[in-house]
Formats: C-alpha cells, structure tokens, sequence
C-alpha cells in the first residue's frame, strides 16, 4: 500500500516535471526589424532567372509586334464625335452582336476616358496598339435598359460632351441633354435595349451609378481582346473595317 | 533601403525592463533569427517597367527579385518567402501565356506559400488550378468555401513551416467575390466573413498546433474609409495572428501599421504596393526561454 502511494506519488512527480519543463520553454518574439528593398537598378538580376524569361519576352514582343490590320487614314480621338470612336465602337457593336447572339445589341459604348490614345497613324496596326489603346482590363457586358434609364445614360454622356458611340445610334447635345434620339433608325421608344460597354461603366463608374442595378451579362472578355479577335477575324477574311468619319452626335443650339 | 526597428522604444515601460545581461551574452542556442520576405499584387511584372518616362520606368522586375532572394538566403538561415495574392494580370505575359510563366518564376524563387486574389481568378478556376497543380508552393485560405470546387485540391487553410526551433503557421484570407469577380470565374467559390475564419484557423495554429508564430496572408485590403473588412479590422478584432501582410489596395506603406489586438497584443500590418517595385523584409528573433521570462525581449512583446 505504502510502497503503492509512493509509486504513484513519485510518477506524478517526474511527469509533472517533464511536463513542466517541456512546456515552460517557449518562444519569445523578442525583436521585429521591417526593411523596404526597393527593385531598382542597383539590384543585379539573377542569370538564370533572365534565361528562362528570355526566350517568353521574345515570344511577347513578336506576339505585339504582330500586324492585325491597317486604318487608310490616320485615327483621331476627339469630342463629341471622331473618326477612332467610330471605328472602335463599330468594331465593338459587331463583336458584342455575335458575342451576345440571344439578348442581341443595339449599339456599342465606350467611355471617352478609357480610350487611351490621341491618335492611330494610318498603315499598319499591331496588337500593341490595341494594348496601347486600351490598356485597361474592362470585360464587354451587354446591359439591358428601358426608356427612362436611356434617356438618363444618353444625358450623362451629352453632359460630358459626347463619348464614343457605334453607328447604330445617333442623337444631338442640347444644353447638356440628349435630344432627337435615334436607335437603329428608329426614335426612342418604351421598351427594352441593350448596350454593349464596358464593365466599369456597367457597373456604375463615371457617374453611370443608374446603370448599378440594372440586368446585365458580361462576357467576361477583354474588350482589347474583343477588338484585337475581330480584327485578326476580319484580316484573315482580307477586310479591312471601316472607318467612318460622320457626325453621330450633333450639337444643337 | 530605410531600415526601421520599430518595435523598440514602443513602450516607456518596455525599455524599463531592459534585460540584464546584454543580447549579444545570450547562447546562441536561445535565439532563432526568422526572416520573411513577401511580395503582393505582383500583376505579372515579370519584366521591370519599361523605359519610358513614366514614374517607375525601370524599375521591378522579376529577375531582380530572385537575385535579392538569393543574397537573403546565402546570408540568412531561416527564410520564409510569402505573396499575398494577384499574382496575375497585368502584363501581355498573363494575356498571352495564361499565368504559367509567373507561377514557375515562383517556383523557382522558392515561395513556400501565397494567397488568392481576386485577380487571380481571371483565367477562370479551372485555369487556377491547373496551374496551382504545377506549383510546389500552396495556396493558403481560410475564407473561401469550395464545395464541388477543383480549388480545394489546390488550396489549403494553413500551412505550417517549421524554422530552427520556431513553429510558424502561415494562414490566408480573400476579399468579397461579389460585384469584383465575374460568377464565370470564381464558378461556386463561396466567401465567408474573414475575421470569424481567421480567427478559428489562428486559434487552432496557437493553440492546438503549437505554432510559435501565426502569419495572415491577407488580400482584404489595408483599410477603407466605409465598414469593409480590412487588415486594420481584422488586427483590431482577432488575437493569435502576429503578423498580416496584405495587399489588394497596392498600399506603398512606409513603416508598418501596428494596431492591438483584441488582447492588446502587438499585430504588425506591412503591404508593399504592388507591381514588384519592392520586396518587404521582416528579421525576427525569437528567444527560447521559460514563459513569461525573455531576456532579449525590448519591447511591446515583453509579457
């Protein structure tokens, strides 16, 4: 019985001890020291890094240097109306219509300020001008809109003094508001449309906060991949697209 | 290079209980040096900025960033090298390559984990995954739901590394999905508030796990004017977690932001912009020691 208790007393012991001492060391955060390595060119780069990046560089810039098309004229970006707007939202019209076959397309839409170059010279384009021109990540969407949310859209954009539209519509600024609107031929009437542009704007940027809840499909595509797949189609079938230089959106006194 | 000791001199009170015998005396033993490099929203910079003009012509570069890596290395014993997610998009590299030649670069800069941003969703999950699978590193996230999801064979809530004698859990957590990620692409990816998840992976890596250090890889974003979780709401409402680095709001930070926890413990918030423009670099030193007694300890961790 004694020699029992001791026993047990005695294993108590050692386990509390062992226990003791394997849980009483433990790790102190003792120090914390926070540095900045700035990637400048004082820092080597690394030889066999630069190799494997080689020959996928090479690929990259032959890939952008690759011609996808030509423009006869020279692309000039400009407000209310100019001929790389049209062209560009011609193209993007013509793509959103087969990309969005089963809701269809009335016209095409892109925000004046995602347009990112001036000018376009004439002759050749390669897919690095498109990356140039649109060097954001917008997806197409096609957003549905009644009457009154069309009126207000096309107020926002006479209110910025004209973005860039497709051919499919035309109407004319008077005093900051879209008047004498007409939607393939037709003046607006009560009833659904559909408008490809970009997911920014759909999604309420550039004060198009109206356009938040409305039913949307975006395709999840690069509107640069849009235009830089239309143009490669419409080269491979040795067309070139058009470039049109009238008036869409006319200013009215 | 700005280097900052910024845990010193945090506390009157801490330097009142300057240890008596002087760092250097410590065994060698005693001291684990641990040293983390991270990167976030890197966006396919695989090659520095171009040379035209513009504010970071230049600068980055992927090639660089594997030097540096290196030197580290050589010089350190224990380095832990993490991204906080956006890994992708940005560059034709991603457009035209699909993101394989950013995650070999990882590779072979050796990252042992990374977190997923939202961009990183931008080739579709199926896209992620198969890329995922070629990587040696994992993705960490405790918030993202992945029933019937191919993500879940290529995600993990935590991982832990062990460095020297120090145990160090690496947790992850993603942003809101809805309205910044198109359905097509996150497929049935389900997001759950951060802050409960990362609250329950942290406990289990401190407390079940034994973990001597949690790490959260965070792509919340720093903080926002609004409600939006953030890493500044997840440092004010959690414990366990040490360190969070972010990303997802490219903050170019120029210290780290120290915020306490629900326990008034210390929680180091550190974010390095984006594009690969800089590298941060955390030296820790953990001292083995009974608890409660840490002679090296000068600051704020002193308990």
């Amino acid at each position: 019985m004694k020699i029992g208790k001791f026993c047990i007393w005695a294993a108590f012991i050692i386990l509390l001890s062992i226990g003791c001492k394997s849980k009483q060391l433990v790790q102190h955060l003792a120090d914390a020291d926070v540095d900045y390595i700035q990637l400048d060119d004082s820092q080597n780069n690394n030889a066999s890094i630069e190799d494997f990046i080689g020959p996928y560089r090479k690929q990259v810039q032959e890939e952008l240097d690759g011609v996808i098309g030509s423009v006869s004229e020279e692309l000039r970006k400009s407000k209310p109306n100019s001929n790389m707007g049209n062209w560009f939202c011609d193209l993007l019209e013509d793509s959103a219509k087969e990309i969005f076959k089963e809701t269809g397309v009335d016209f095409a839409v892109q925000n004046y300020g995602g347009v990112r170059l001036g000018s376009i010279p004439a002759g050749e384009i390669t897919k690095r001008k498109i990356f140039e021109l649109m060097p954001f990540d917008n997806t197409l969407v096609n957003v549905e809109m009644d009457k009154e949310t069309m009126q207000k859209f096309l107020d926002r954009i006479a209110d910025y003094g004209g973005w860039p539209i497709s051919r499919s519509l035309k109407f004319s600024i008077q005093d900051s508001a879209a008047v004498d609107i007409m939607i393939n031929n037709q003046p607006l009437e009560d009833k659904n449309y559909y408008v490809a542009m970009p997911d920014y704007i759909a999604n309420g940027g550039d004060d198009c906060y109206f356009l938040k809840d409305s039913k949307k499909e975006d395709s999840g595509l690069y509107i640069r991949s849009v235009v830089i797949e239309y143009l490669e189609m419409l080269q491979a079938k040795e067309i070139s697209a058009e470039i049109d230089s009238g008036e869409r959106i006319k200013m009215k006194e | 290079m700005n280097r900052r000791s910024f845990l010193k001199n945090t506390t009157a009170s801490g330097i009142g209980i300057l240890s008596p015998i002087p760092y250097h005396m410590l065994l060698d033993q005693n001291i684990t040096k641990i040293t983390i490099l991270h990167t976030n929203d890197v966006h396919s910079r695989v090659d520095p900025f171009p040379q035209d003009g513009s504010r970071n012509a230049g600068r980055g570069g992927a090639a660089r960033r594997a030097s540096i890596i290196d030197r580290v290395r050589t010089a350190e014993e224990h380095v832990v090298l993490l991204d906080s997610g956006d890994i992708f998009q940005g560059t034709p590299y991603f457009n035209f390559f699909g993101g394989e030649v950013e995650i070999e670069l990882m590779k072979r800069m050796k990252y042992d984990a990374s977190t997923i941003g939202n961009h990183d969703f931008d080739n579709g999950l199926d896209n992620l995954v198969k890329l995922m699978k070629t990587a040696d590193f994992p993705m960490v996230n405790c918030n993202y739901d992945y029933d019937d999801n191919p993500l879940a064979s290529v995600t993990q809530e935590y991982k832990i590394i062990q460095k020297g004698d120090v145990k160090i859990g690496i947790l992850g957590v993603g942003i809101e999905l809805d309205g910044l990620v198109p359905k097509k692409l996150s497929g049935n990816t389900k997001y759950n508030n951060p802050i409960p998840k990362a609250q329950a992976t942290a406990n289990k890596l401190k407390n079940e796990l034994g973990c001597d250090l949690v790490i959260c890889l965070s792509h919340l974003g720093y903080k926002y004017k609004d409600s939006k979780v953030s890493d500044v709401k997840l440092a004010l409402n959690s414990e366990n977690i040490d360190i969070i680095l972010g990303g997802h709001t490219h903050t170019f930070m120029r210290s780290p932001d120290i915020h306490r926890n629900m326990k008034g413990e210390p929680v180091i918030i550190n974010q390095v912009g984006w594009a690969g423009l800089m590298m941060g670099r955390i030296d820790l030193k953990f001292e083995k020691n009974k608890k409660g007694k840490c002679l090296s300890c000068e600051n704020l961790f002193v308990s």
